[in-house]
Formats: C-alpha cells, structure tokens, sequence
C-alpha cells in the first residue's frame, strides 16, 4: 500500500487533480462518444476530479484490501477460463519466463498461483482509482474482443479504446486545443496490437507516467507495465473473466465513493 | 494419415487408453465460465487447491505427446461451410467441411479431432518473435461423434483467431458481433 499511496500522490501532483477541469476533451471520436454516455452510465456526478477532503483518500489506503476485492476471483475461477495457457515456447518473451509454471506439449503454461497475487493487485489499484473518480481508459485492439471492451467500458462509465491507434494521441492531446484530462490509468486487455506488435499506447504511456495494468501474455514483453497480470489473452472466456472483475473492482470503488460523498453532505440541508 | 485413421472403429478409439483423455478433452471444452460473485468466490467450506494440483488433474496434461492426439470438442458455430469447433485449450479450430457433410453437423455437437498442433506458429525456433498467423495449415482428421457407422474425414484447420486472414471470427457467445 506504501507504494499506492506514493503513486496517488505523483498522480495528484502531476496532474493537478484537485483543480482539473470539468470539461473533457479529446479528438478521438470514440472518447468524444463515451464522455458523453459516462454522464448516462455512471453512477456518480459526473467527472470533476475534485477529491472531497484528505480523509477520503487516506482512510482506504490504510487498509490491505479495503474493496474486498480478493473475493471477486480465485485461482480455480483462472483454470475455468483458461488463463494459464500461453502461447509456444518459439515465441516466449524471456522477461514472462518468471512467471511461467512450465512448458506442456510445446505450450507455456502459466503458474496462476503467481497470476492470481498480480490480478488482486491490479484489482486493487484499479478500485482505488475508480474511487479517486480518475478516468480508466481500456485499450485493446482486437477484432474478436474489442466490442466486448467497449460494452463493459460503457458499463462502469469509463472509457475505451478499441481501433488504430493513432501515433501521438496521448502524448499530443494538449495540442488539440481546449482544457485536456489524461486518462488517469489505462488497462490493456493485450499488449499487442493487430499485427502482433507491442501496442504504442504502451510507450506514450511511459512517457506521461500513467499507470497501466496489462494482462501480459507468454509472448509480450511487460516490462514497461505499472501493474502486470500474466496470462491468457487470446481466449474469450479468459478476456470476460478479466472484463467482468474489472468491472466490478470500477464499480465497487465507485460505491464506496458514493457512499462517502453521501456521508460527507451537510446536515444542514432540509430535504422535503 | 489416411492410412493411421482408417478401419479404427469409434468404439476402440474411446476404449483406448486415450479414452480418458476424451472424456476429460469432453469436459473440458463444455466447463461453463463460473460467475463470480462477490463473496461467493472463497466460501469458507471449499478447499483452496493449488494451481499445481489443477493442473496435473487437467485434461490437457493427460494428453501424451503423441503426433495426433484425439480430442472431443464442441462446435460452436457453423458458418459457410466452416465448422468452429472448441476443444477446450488456448485456440478453438476452424474446419472446412463439403456441403454435403454440413448436413450430418450441428451447433453444439460433439466432434473427435485428431490434432496436429494446438498453436498455428512456424517452427522457426531460432527467431525471437514468430509469426502467429501463417499461410501453412497443419492437417488433421476429425470424426462425427453422431454417426457411429461411417467414419468421417475432415480437414480440421488450426488458426489463430487473431489473424488477418480471417474475415469473420465467432466466438461462443453469440451476442459479441464482429468488426
């Protein structure tokens, strides 16, 4: 949690949480689209950044697991869906070999004993977030799984990007003009993109220092990820494992937000 | 190949000392995804198993490394004139079936496949990144789990699901559309 804390505390210095602005926007058509369903979808005021006393920020790091999201998926839930297969052994990034339980018929296998402390990890940051009221942008592109991305991102009212990526659209928004908000973390549902390179989101997200959580497959490379999930990427029970805890975490953090807002309102309003 | 699956009856072949391995490749691609709710998922009363446990309990390490190890799967779709069939491990396959034999084929049935590899790649070991969509199709037979008396021949194709080459793509749930 140590390091939660240091990280929340660059986010809000580099970004200026406390003072963003209301306003949110971006060329992309799909986040133009999505800033506008968020108002429809999202179960809290809309986004304005603005973090409601230091008390909401402290009281639920102080706890280990203050969202319980080590409840929402166990290591048998990752064998259902077939998370702990990976690709060939051919095409195996050395830095996912740590990660790996062994190799069966030419088949990475991975160890989800290792898996599972990663995604409560990443399910834990991501909660957290949800309940800073930071903006989550998905990033995924692929033909199979990208509506299935854009749903559950519609679902949470967080946002999501599932076509070309266009060179720059992160590091070059300011110059679109108007008042820009970053995506405060970006998960990646795959690393790679539709030619089976590392996705250029990865590196322009580098550079802006946002945190991500990928899901790391046997062939992709995860050093540059703030919070790595190793495991399967290519089978569509494995994506909606991953697409429904996500969700849940985002909402979850978006309750308890909720909550403490609600708590939060003066006594002083007469309500009729 | 053709000589290899030939005058083998249905019944010897899930008689076979593989025949575990067809019940468990059966089960294996019918598990249901397990809707996790919250608290549900560590319920006090089941035992926590190790990955390490699933893992030599699973299906797939029961396979033997043989050449062509016969596998029951499910078809999950079937689509101009292709049968997309889930075996239950990281990729499903796409077959090529005769318009003739589309008939004797059914959404959710049961079909053996004899599979030469799990993963469409080039063996090109000495290259770093290898390229997972590929023009070659490795060969395999499949058999009709419906039709006891004749013995089927398919081409069962292996593909990546994420290749260029294919224009359409379904996935079990039929909700999902494609792009």
């Amino acid at each position: 949690m140590k390091r939660c804390a240091a990280l929340h505390q660059s986010l809000r210095t580099f970004w200026n949480i406390s003072h963003a602005p209301q306003k949110i926007i971006c060329k992309s058509t799909v986040l133009n689209q999505f800033s506008q369903f968020r108002s429809q979808y999202s179960t809290h005021i809309p986004a304005s950044g603005d973090i409601s006393g230091k008390q909401a920020i402290t009281e639920p790091l102080k706890h280990p697991d203050f969202f319980k999201v080590r409840q929402l998926v166990s290591v048998k839930d990752l064998y259902n869906n077939r998370v702990h297969f990976g690709h060939k052994d051919g095409s195996r990034n050395e830095h996912m070999q740590p990660y790996l339980f062994g190799n069966r018929l030419g088949t990475d296998i991975f160890d989800l004993d290792i898996t599972i402390d990663h995604l409560h990890r990443a399910l834990n940051f991501v909660a957290h977030i949800a309940y800073l009221k930071g903006i989550i942008l998905f990033i995924m592109k692929s033909q199979q799984f990208g509506h299935a991305v854009e749903t559950t991102a519609m679902t949470c009212g967080e946002y999501a990007h599932t076509r070309d990526w266009h060179p720059g659209l992160l590091l070059n928004m300011s110059e679109q003009g108007g008042q820009i908000r970053l995506p405060d973390i970006c998960i990646f549902l795959s690393l790679q993109d539709a030619v089976n390179q590392q996705h250029l989101a990865v590196a322009e997200c580098g550079k802006l220092k946002i945190a991500t959580v990928g899901i790391c497959d046997s062939n992709v490379n995860p050093t540059m990820i703030t919070y790595p999930v190793p495991g399967n990427d290519d089978t569509s029970e494995s994506i909606d494992l991953y697409l429904r805890v996500f969700q849940q975490a985002i909402q979850i953090g978006k309750q308890k937000r909720l909550e403490y807002d609600r708590q939060l309102q003066p006594k002083g309003v007469a309500s009729f | 190949m053709y000589r290899f699956t030939r005058g083998i009856p249905l019944s010897a072949t899930l008689a076979s000392k593989h025949g575990h391995v067809c019940t468990g490749m059966r089960k294996m691609s019918e598990t249901t995804k397990v809707q996790t709710e919250l608290g549900t998922s560590n319920n006090e009363s089941s035992k926590v198993v190790s990955f390490a446990t699933l893992l030599r309990n699973s299906p797939f390490v029961h396979l033997s490394a043989q050449k062509l190890p016969k596998v029951v799967g499910r078809i999950m779709k079937i689509h101009d004139n292709n049968l997309y069939i889930d075996i239950g491990t990281k990729f499903y396959c796409v077959c090529p079936v005769s318009s003739e034999d589309l008939k004797k084929y059914h959404e959710d049935g049961k079909v053996m496949v004899a599979v030469k590899d799990f993963e469409l790649s080039a063996s090109f070991l000495a290259q770093q990144q290898i390229p997972l969509y590929l023009k070659q199709m490795p060969h395999c037979w499949a058999h009709s789990l419906n039709n006891h008396k004749h013995h089927i021949f398919l081409y069962v194709v292996f593909m990546d699901v994420l290749s260029h080459g294919a224009s359409v793509v379904f996935s079990p749930n039929s909700t999902r559309s494609t792009l």
